[in-house]
C-alpha cells in the first residue's frame, strides 16, 4: 500500500470540529469523511510498503498489542523519528487504513466520546504523550522504543512491556525512554530481577521508574555505562524485594 | 530534559547556587544551517582552576545534553575541548531541542577539593561518581524551523475550515494547533473557498479574514507574561511569527516591548498592509469585472 496522511486543513477540521462529529467515528467505515470533505483528504507519500493487517482476534483487545507492535514495526521501521511524530501521518494511518482496528482496540463505538477519539485517532495530549496514545503511533514508538537487535529475540523487551498497559506508561512516556541504551539497562534489570524471584508487578515498575527518574537528578545517566544503571536498578529491586 | 534550580549532596558550580566563589561555566551555544541539517557550535568557558585541571587529566569532561521531546530524539556529547561543533540531521528533530551543559564526571573523583568552595564547604572532602553532575551550564532551547516538511510542504501558517457548528456567526480563530486555524460559517467557508483561488482578491481576503484573526491571536499571546510564551514554541505558526518579528521589525515576541505593540498595526505590517491593495481592487471594479466575465 501506499503511505499516505491527512492533509494539515483537514486535520485542523475534523479535530476543530470534534465535538459535532465525533459519534460518526462509531461508523463501520470512514466513507463519511470523503463526503464531508467533498474529496479525499488524503495525500500520498513517496513510501509504499506491503499490505498489512492489524490482529484483532482477542476479546481483549491489549492482548494483541504484542504482536501488533510488531507488525506495524516490521513495516514501518524506516520512519525516521521526525516523521514519525507527525500527527497527520498517524491521524491518516488510523482513518484511511486501521478504521476498524482503531475502533477494535479503544472500544470507540459502545465509547465514542469526543475524548476517546480526540486521543486515539488523533493527538490528544502534548507531543510526547500522545505518540503512545494515538492507536497506530503507539504500536510503532512502543517498537521503536524497546527493539533491540542486539538479543537473540529482538523484540523480548518489547513482549515484556506489553505484558500490561501500565508498563508502557511507566517505562516508555518517560523522557529517559528516548534513550535505548537506558531503557535497554532498565528493562534487562527487571527481567533479571523477575528471574531471581523478585515480585515484578505495576506497583514494582512504577517504583523503579521513579528510582530512575531520581538516579537522572543526579547522575547524567547517558554518560554512564549500561551496565552500571543496570546494576544499580537490579539493586534497587532486590532492595525492594527484602523489605 | 529541563534544568531547574536544585541542591545536590556535593558542591556544583552553577549560575543558580553559591557552593562555588569566584568561578563560573559559561556556554554559547550557536545553531547554524548545515544544508537540511542542523550544526551547533559549541563554545564553553570554565572559570575555575580546579575544574579546568579535571578536564585537562581527562576525569571530567564537558557534556552537551541534547533532547527533542516530540521525535524522542535524545544524546549526550561529550568533549574536552572548549569549542565544538556537532551535526544533526534533520530527519531526528522537529520543533524543539532543548541543550543543556554540564560538567561530569568521567570516572570516580574521591577526596574532591576544589580552592573555590564555598566557605560552608571548607575542610570538607567529597567523593564524586562517575556520571555525577560537577557543574550546570544554561540551557538553551533551538526551535527547529524546517524549509523541507518531512511528508510534504506546509506554505502557511493559516488554515481556513468549516465550522460545523450550525448556530456559530462569524468567524472563530482557534490557536492551539501548528496553524492557526480560522473556523467560518459554513456559507462564508464555502463563498472564501470560491475566491481563494483568485490571486486577485486574496488582499481582500487578508484584509477580511486574515488580519482580525492574527490580531486577536498576537493580541493572545500578548497576555501572558513573556517568560512564558516560550511555551506556544511547538506551534509552526508561533515559530513564524517569532522569527518575522525578530527579523524584520526588531521585535522578540518573548519581551515586555512586544506587549507595548499595538497588535492591529502589527498584524497588518506582517502580512504586508494588504488593506491599500484591496481597496485599490474593489474600487476599480472587480466586481463588475467578475459579472462580465460570466457573461
Amino acid at each position: 500500500m501506499k503511505l499516505t496522511f491527512l492533509e494539515d486543513d483537514s486535520l485542523f477540521a475534523l479535530k476543530s470540529n470534534l465535538h459535532k462529529l465525533y459519534a460518526k467515528f462509531a461508523s463501520p467505515d470512514a466513507e463519511w469523511i470523503t463526503e464531508y470533505f467533498g474529496r479525499s483528504p488524503f495525500i500520498e507519500t513517496k513510501y509504499s510498503v506491503d499490505d498489512f493487517s492489524l490482529d484483532m482476534s482477542q476479546v481483549k483487545p491489549f492482548l494483541t498489542e504484542f504482536e501488533n507492535v510488531q507488525r506495524v514495526y516490521n513495516s514501518l521501521s524506516f520512519l525516521s523519528g521526525s516523521q514519525a511524530s507527525d500527527e497527520r501521518l498517524w491521524a491518516g494511518l488510523c482513518i484511511n487504513h486501521f478504521w476498524k482496528y482503531t475502533q477494535y482496540r479503544w472500544d470507540i463505538v459502545s465509547n465514542c466520546t469526543v475524548d476517546s477519539v480526540k486521543q486515539h485517532f488523533f493527538f490528544g495530549f502534548g507531543a510526547r504523550r500522545s505518540l503512545t496514545r494515538n492507536a497506530l503511533a503507539r504500536l510503532w514508538w512502543i517498537g521503536r522504543l524497546t527493539y533491540d537487535p542486539s538479543r537473540k529475540d529482538p523484540y523480548e523487551l518489547t513482549r515484556f512491556v506489553c505484558e500490561n498497559a501500565d508498563y508502557i506508561m511507566h517505562i516508555l512516556e518517560r523522557n529517559t525512554s528516548n534513550s535505548l541504551m537506558i531503557t535497554k539497562a532498565f528493562l534487562s534489570a527487571l527481567l533479571t530481577a523477575r528471574k531471581e524471584g523478585c515480585l515484578i508487578n505495576t506497583d514494582t515498575v512504577g517504583e523503579l521508574s521513579k528510582y530512575l527518574n531520581l538516579l537522572g537528578g543526579t547522575y547524567i545517566l547517558d554518560c554512564l555505562p549500561e551496565s552500571k544503571i543496570y546494576d544499580k536498578i537490579l539493586e534497587k529491586a532486590r532492595s525492594m524485594k527484602a523489605s | 530534559m529541563e534544568i531547574r534550580p536544585k541542591l545536590y549532596p556535593y558542591p556544583v558550580l552553577s549560575y543558580y547556587s553559591d557552593d562555588y566563589v569566584d568561578s563560573s561555566f559559561d556556554t554559547v551555544i550557536t545553531p547554524v544551517r548545515d544544508g537540511y541539517n542542523i550544526r551547533i557550535d559549541f563554545l564553553a568557558e570554565v572559570n575555575n582552576a580546579g575544574l579546568s585541571d579535571l578536564l585537562a587529566s581527562g576525569k571530567a569532561k564537558i557534556v552537551y545534553h541534547l533532547e527533542c521531546a516530540q521525535t524522542g530524539y535524545r544524546a549526550a556529547v561529550s568533549t574536552e575541548k572548549n569549542e565544538f561543533s556537532y551535526v544533526i540531521v534533520h530527519k531526528m528533530i522537529s520543533g524543539r531541542l532543548q541543550v543543556c551543559p554540564f560538567i561530569v564526571a568521567e570516572t570516580e573523583i574521591s577526596e574532591y577539593v576544589n580552592l573555590n568552595f564555598h566557605e560552608d564547604y571548607r575542610g570538607f572532602k567529597f567523593t564524586i561518581e562517575e556520571g555525577c553532575v560537577m557543574a550546570v551550564g544554561k540551557q538553551v532551547n533551538i526551535d527547529v524551523d524546517k524549509d523541507i516538511s518531512d511528508l510534504s510542504n506546509t506554505p502557511s501558517v493559516f488554515s481556513i475550515i468549516k465550522n460545523d457548528d450550525e448556530l456559530a456567526l462569524g468567524m472563530v480563530v482557534e490557536f492551539n494547533y501548528k496553524k492557526i486555524v480560522i473556523k467560518l460559517p459554513e456559507r462564508d467557508f464555502f463563498n472564501f473557498k470560491s475566491l481563494k483561488g483568485q490571486a486577485l482578491i486574496q488582499s481582500v481576503l487578508n484584509s477580511l479574514v486574515v488580519i482580525p484573526a492574527l490580531t486577536y491571536v498576537l493580541e493572545e499571546v500578548s497576555k501572558r507574561d513573556p517568560d512564558e510564551r516560550y511555551e506556544y514554541s511547538s506551534y509552526a505558526w508561533y515559530r513564524a511569527v517569532k522569527k518575522t518579528l525578530a527579523n524584520k521589525f526588531s521585535c522578540d515576541i518573548e519581551s515586555d516591548k512586544f506587549s507595548e505593540r499595538n497588535m492591529l498595526e502589527t498584524a497588518q505590517k506582517l502580512i504586508n498592509v494588504p488593506i491599500s491593495d484591496a481597496l485599490q481592487t474593489l474600487s476599480s471594479g472587480y466586481g463588475n469585472a467578475s459579472e462580465e466575465e460570466d457573461e
